[in-house]
């Protein structure tokens, strides 16, 4: 049997397929809170126990939410400790990989479904080469290369989201300004296309640009005002959160919010532009993570701020640009299914 | 087998003939340097090398078998419906494309390939020995991917991406990117630049002609005053509707070594410091732990000014952990010119 999972840092999802060439359902498929675990084995071990494989786990691929170094994973605030060692020992089994999340979803691209892939560039022509993945779950921000050797994509990560945030007018360039007032001196894209940045953009066209804000949107902000100067990163985190979705939520009906939306999408249309071009990745770029599903509506015009500042490159390569498909990455199991996929790869059945 | 290697630049074009040593050695056996302006076609200094090598009697009837020909040229290798490969020279207006059948045939029908530059020079990296390469930041190397990076008449960037065994070289137009400012001296510049074109990137910074932009919003944003006998040499150094090369950015590069001049110091320092906040991200993007390699024209003419503080510093300065993260990446020039011929004469040798 091959067993798959996607180790996130609130639960896991872990399914059991039979290992057979024709991909067919699973044999058992379960989200599991991490809570009522002290370590990923013993997870696995009570999910075996319940729903008992008729065979042995042959193969064992897991896509985890955190850096994978020489098969060993800190998962960031959980506090597991997860490798491929120990999972070796504890399922009896060889053949155990493990996958950074971005990786998992770079190898799930071939087994997503169409109806998983919402198409953001009606004037695409694909050609053969490189494809690339820009992946933002709010808190980070991150890239990867699927390099085409004329034979198979090679995934390959990347830290681009740490690289240096790059405005491209006036009002980026006052943002710039004012995030290394406010916070740091070295701002990188992770700062900006996350929901902190969303939320920043808000405050910055409020307060710099002297934009009208309606008394609702700040009466629904202000509630996590104070949540968001907690100590704890995790509640800081979480009232971020919940803000900045109140900003997308709004943006239809309060030009302040609408404002806010409008700079972000722009911003991150460009990181995936530039992303794009250092990648040559002229196959197709692949938008991915809870951002991208949360403001989906908005990404869909293709007229709208992110495919605008996704072809508005210098001579030659808006033209290159513009003809990258751009697709947005639906599945909510993309992990799960990158972890199968190359559990199978491992298993030679694809 | 012996190999016919090619370096196609638009200033210069180095031929040479190769045969494989030990190991990934490349030993050359006759090297001729041409004007590429100065030829009326490419085909003519293939057929000219060609002729010097039957014709010389110093080297033995198997050292004069051509097997195969390989040619790293500046420019995008495009493709015929047929699949036959082809050239466009833009820095060489006068020269017809350059066809890869058409070279095979005045070779004797051998097999010849086209490569674009950048990824000659990533298999030349390949076959470097340590002298020809001065280390920036030795830092701590893994196995992993590299990157390249090469400010020239243009930026050229790559990815060497590691598939456990060998590195593929990826193309990048990464050099057409948006420049990323880091502070309030860059943001102006930034804002002097936009005023004068809609986009701004990293190219119009890390090349010639980026030198020379940086050098003018210095000048016109009062770092400094211009004398007037430099006003006066830029003003020749300029390129003329002739086609002549724009000397100005050679000028102000050796006027700020010499420290003759304040303000091309100062051109240069910004220029160093640039370099190294790019190269970084290149290495945070590419997660090159294996090293990132300067290339192009103009690092070896800079190199004092690479082994700075400026440049490692601003490689360094990334958020949080990731400052230790680049610390810890190996930065090196590659002082070897011929690095681009020795890649391509590699790569013959492998197919």
């Amino acid at each position: 049997m091959i067993l798959a999972g996607d180790i996130g840092k609130e639960e896991c999802h872990l399914a059991i397929y039979p290992q057979e060439r024709n991909a067919t359902g699973p044999f058992a498929k379960e989200k599991i809170d991490n809570k009522s675990y002290s370590c990923l084995e013993d997870m696995i071990d009570t999910f075996l126990k319940k729903y008992k494989p008729p065979e042995a786990i042959y193969v064992a691929c897991f896509g985890i939410a955190g850096p994978v170094i020489s098969g060993e994973c800190e998962v960031p605030k959980l506090g597991w400790r997860v490798t491929v060692a120990n999972l070796r020992k504890s399922l009896d089994c060889d053949v155990v990989s493990l996958l950074n999340d971005m990786v998992a979803t770079g190898y799930a691209i071939p087994n997503l479904s169409p109806q998983h892939l919402v198409d953001l560039n009606p004037h695409a022509s694909p050609k053969e080469g490189n494809q690339a993945v820009i992946l933002g779950t709010g808190s980070g921000l991150g890239e990867m290369l699927l390099y085409w050797d004329r034979d198979t994509f090679r995934p390959s990560s990347s830290e681009g989201g740490h690289a240096n945030f790059a405005p491209r007018n006036d009002e980026e360039i006052d943002f710039l300004r004012y995030l290394r007032e406010k916070s740091s001196q070295v701002v990188s894209w992770e700062q900006v296309i996350s929901w902190a940045g969303l939320k920043t953009m808000y405050m910055f066209l409020r307060d710099k640009k002297r934009m009208k804000e309606s008394i609702e949107v700040k009466n629904l902000i202000g509630q996590y005002d104070l949540e968001g100067a907690h100590s704890d990163e995790d509640r800081r985190y979480e009232a971020i959160r919940k803000q900045a979705s109140i900003i997308v939520e709004k943006a239809d009906r309060d030009e302040l919010c609408k404002q806010a939306l409008n700079m972000f999408m722009s911003v991150y249309g460009a990181e995936a532009g530039d992303l794009a071009l250092r990648t040559l990745a002229v196959n197709s770029v692949y938008v991915s993570g809870s951002i991208a599903l949360k403001i989906l509506d908005k990404l869909k015009d293709s007229n709208g701020p992110f495919m605008k500042a996704f072809a508005d490159k210098e001579g030659q390569f808006a033209g290159q640009n513009r003809a990258i498909p751009v697709k947005v990455i639906c599945d909510p199991e993309v992990i799960l299914v990158g972890a199968t996929r190359q559990a199978r790869i491992m298993a030679s059945l694809e | 087998m012996m190999i016919l290697a090619g370096d196609v630049g638009g200033t210069s074009t180095r031929l040479g003939l190769f045969k494989r040593g030990e190991g990934n050695q490349m030993i050359s056996i006759s090297e001729q340097q041409y004007d590429s302006q100065k030829a009326e076609t490419f085909e003519f200094l293939v057929r000219d090398f060609k002729d010097k090598i039957s014709q010389n009697s110093d080297l033995s009837e198997n050292d004069k078998n051509i097997g195969v020909a390989c040619f790293g040229i500046a420019g995008p290798i495009k493709k015929h419906v047929d699949g036959k490969s082809y050239v466009e020279m833009v820095n060489v207006h006068h020269w017809p494309v350059i066809e890869a059948e058409k070279l095979s045939q005045s070779l004797n029908n051998i097999p010849v390939t086209l490569l674009n530059d950048m990824p000659a020079i990533c298999y030349g990296i390949q076959v470097l020995s340590d002298q020809d390469v001065l280390i920036l930041n030795s830092g701590k190397p893994q196995a992993g991917n590299q990157a390249l990076i090469a400010a020239g008449t243009g930026l050229g960037e790559a990815m060497l991406y590691w598939d456990g065994k060998e590195y593929h070289p990826c193309p990048s137009e990464g050099g057409h990117s948006d420049f990323a400012p880091r502070n309030e001296h860059e943001i102006k510049l930034l804002n002097y630049l936009l005023k004068k074109t809609p986009h701004v990137s990293w190219e119009q910074l890390l090349s010639g002609r980026g030198l020379v932009n940086i050098y003018e919003f210095l000048r016109d944003s009062n770092y400094g005053q211009e004398s007037a006998t430099l006003r006066k040499r830029l003003e020749e150094a300029k390129s003329t509707p002739g086609n002549e090369e724009d000397r100005r950015p050679a000028l102000i590069s050796e006027m700020g070594l010499k420290n003759q001049e304040p303000l091309c110091t100062e051109a240069l320092d910004w220029f160093v410091t640039l370099y190294g906040a790019r190269a970084g991200n290149l290495a945070l993007q590419y997660i090159a732990v294996n090293g990132v390699y300067i290339g192009g024209g103009i690092a070896p003419k800079i190199i004092e000014k690479l082994c700075g503080n400026n440049f490692i510093q601003s490689f360094t300065g990334k958020e949080g952990q990731f400052a230790q993260f680049t610390s810890e990446i190996p930065v090196k020039v590659i002082l070897n010119p011929k690095v681009g011929l020795l890649g391509v004469a590699w790569y013959a040798a492998k197919i």
